[in-house]
């Protein structure tokens, strides 16, 4: 009897197995014991045929041998799959929510949750074409992210290339759940049963909630988990944006739970890769690996002193006089004795038209409302907005902020700063409004004032539309910066900047008059990256501008 | 006399692990040792054995090698200590077991003529 007459029944009986290797060592040893059958039933004198069809009845119950071979190897899908969307979704937490109780925890989370989703695309890849699809799109949109991460040196240049690589990797974020759950929707479609049929519901309910705008920031922060759009929980509109994210979650929870019970009581098996926890080492080691490489490389780019040279603070000629009587407006206005000392007299002339504050109620309420705001990221941001006239005598505001780092740890690793790259530098945004300068950074060391040179300066950097300057830090890093907004004749970029966090965050406050104190006392104002965009946007010459001596 | 399916399913791993703890025997081996021993009481199907045998060797009871003979891939079992540890506890149970039921249907006297 030849080999093959044994083959239809082999595969029968093996059908079951999902893995090839251990289904083919099944086959090799039932065939060894079929033949062994065979050769006893020809050596009593049985016809080939009829020894092997003997040899094939004296295995039993076919359909039950073929079920427990398949349960005895179970690579099926009620646990490898289960456990697969377990660690997506998982990994898709850690990614998403930031939150900061330790420095480098955000980091810490990022990377649990990368690996956490690469893992889990890579065990539901063999469940099918749709979730291998999912797996590529996951690598592609990982090797995209550390893409960005090594090349932002040189991508803050170019603001458009920065923002089609962010569009890339939202769309490939997006593109991974959509193709993950398409795919589970493909596998129950294929053989599908009386229990299938609400799973088919469930799994279409479940893309259209990951589509709907809800779920859609959501994605949106799963795309870009590199960028400030995550989700930050310890923030006022982490707690907006967190309701759809866990009315997704448990969505999502509940529905995949369905898809393995439904798996499950239809029998119909999908290979899933095993050994999940071997991926994972596998993956984390890639996502680690590249962290190395994007920090090795950033510290590489730049990594140079700051160029420091002596202070003057004599820089133009100013009579006496008239330091005299900018200085009393300047200090009308909260301003401290030791900055105006402290700022140079081409700076001070800026403000020959100040008027001096009379209005001692409104000065209070913009010390306390936003002249001495705690900056969350280790720096002391005093800011003060200050009334003057240009040359052709138009109503403008200067801003002038004086910013003190005051934890230089947490300075250091706050989202403002590019420490993971530059450990010795901070990055500040600032607006490019009208007649925007970029004063002077000034670093106290062992008393001695020093005027550094910006280490670099970008034009719109990121997705922001702020201009941005990096700058050397250490410990006693005080910097300076003043902005010249004229009151009227906002170019309309300029316009957005202003109205920017307020129609995301803060459109109930729109078109309302409220004194600045009740703004300063609203909680929800406080999350305002930059309280100026609200000052500018809501107040006029005439409700701003305090009494004046005229 | 042919035992019920039943009264069998739960000895059946301890006779192949009884079996195999003499020597190394792949799977055919062991059905007809399992068979000549009983004198033919226990007639164990492959649909059966290999269950039991592939269950065993995940569980790290028995050990597998493969051989070339008569031409074919042959798979032989080994008992490992683990499965001999295993083979002991279950003659224990087992030897519990059978005084047990022995003295229930003889103490009984259920068996009535």
């Amino acid at each position: 009897m030849s080999e093959h007459n044994f083959d239809s029944i082999l595969d029968f009986l093996c059908g079951g197995i999902m893995s090839a290797s251990e289904s083919s060592r099944v086959r090799d040893e039932l065939y060894d014991h079929l033949m062994c059958l065979y050769e006893r039933n020809v050596s009593v004198g049985m016809s080939p045929d009829a020894a092997g069809a003997e040899a094939i009845s004296s295995l039993g119950d076919k359909q039950l041998l073929r079920h427990q071979l398949a349960q005895v190897h179970p690579y099926f899908p009620r646990l490898t799959i289960k456990k697969a969307l377990t660690m997506l979704l998982v990994g898709f937490i850690f990614s998403s929510v930031h939150i900061n109780l330790f420095d480098g925890m955000q980091q810490i989370t990022q990377f649990i949750g990368n690996s956490l989703m690469l893992t889990a695309a890579f065990c539901m890849s063999s469940a099918g074409k749709k979730p291998r699809t999912a797996f590529a799109v996951r690598a592609v949109s990982f090797i995209c992210s550390v893409l960005i991460y090594l090349l932002s040196p040189f991508l803050d240049r170019y603001a458009s290339a920065n923002i089609v690589l962010f569009g890339i990797q939202f769309i490939l974020g997006f593109a991974t759940w959509f193709c993950m759950l398409d795919g589970l929707r493909s596998m129950t479609d294929e053989h599908i049963c009386d229990d299938c049929k609400p799973l088919r519901f469930g799994l279409n309910k479940l893309l259209y909630t990951v589509t709907t705008v809800p779920s859609f920031l959501v994605l949106i922060s799963s795309g870009a988990n590199e960028y400030s759009s995550s989700i930050p929980l310890n923030e006022g509109i982490g707690f907006i944006l967190i309701i759809p994210f866990i009315a997704f979650l448990i969505a999502s929870v509940q529905l995949l739970l369905r898809v393995n019970t439904a798996l499950y009581k239809s029998e119909h098996e999908y290979k899933a890769e095993d050994r999940g926890g071997v991926k994972l080492a596998f993956f984390s080691s890639a996502v680690c690996l590249g962290i190395v490489l994007s920090m090795l490389l950033g510290c590489c780019y730049i990594r140079q002193p700051a160029e420091t040279q002596p202070y003057n603070r004599n820089d133009i000629e100013m009579s006496e006089a008239e330091y005299a009587g900018i200085r009393a407006a300047l200090l009308s206005y909260g301003m401290s004795d030791e900055l105006v000392a402290t700022l140079p007299k081409s700076e001070i002339l800026q403000y020959r038209t100040l008027k001096v504050n009379k209005n001692s109620a409104l000065s209070a309420d913009l010390s306390q409302a936003c002249f001495s705001n705690n900056y969350s990221e280790g720096y002391i941001l005093n800011e003060y907005l200050l009334p003057i006239e240009d040359e052709a005598g138009h109503a403008c505001i200067r801003v002038l902020r004086q910013i003190r780092c005051e934890n230089y740890k947490q300075a250091q690793s706050g989202p403002g700063t590019r420490a993971a790259c530059f450990p010795d530098c901070g990055k500040y945004n600032y607006l490019p409004a009208q007649g925007s300068d970029f004063i002077l950074i000034l670093k106290e060391s062992d008393g001695i004032i020093y005027s550094c040179k910006p280490l670099k300066t970008y034009k719109n950097t990121h997705l922001n539309v702020t201009d941005g300057v990096e700058f050397s830090m250490d410990s006693s890093t005080d910097f300076y910066y003043a902005v010249t907004l004229a009151l009227e004749g906002y170019s309309d970029e300029v316009l957005y900047h202003f109205s920017h966090k307020l129609v995301v965050f803060k459109q109930p406050l729109m078109g309302t008059k409220r004194s600045l104190k009740e703004i300063a006392n609203s909680q929800t104002i406080m999350t305002v990256e930059n309280p100026l965009y609200l000052y500018i946007n809501f107040y006029t010459t005439e409700t701003y501008f305090p009494d004046s001596e005229d | 006399m042919k035992i019920s399916k039943e009264l069998t399913r739960g000895s059946n791993a301890l006779l192949v692990l009884g079996v195999i703890s003499k020597c190394d025997m792949y799977g055919y081996q062991i059905v007809k040792t399992i068979e000549t021993a009983s004198n033919d009481v226990f007639i164990m199907k492959e649909g059966t054995l290999y269950p039991i045998l592939h269950q065993l060797e995940k569980d790290g009871c028995l050990e597998s090698y493969w051989c070339e003979a008569e031409g074919r891939n042959r798979k032989y079992y080994k008992i490992t200590e683990k499965g001999l540890k295993q083979l002991v506890r279950k003659q224990e149970e087992w030897q519990v077991f059978s005084a047990a039921v022995g003295k229930v249907l003889g103490g009984a006297g259920l068996v009535r003529a």
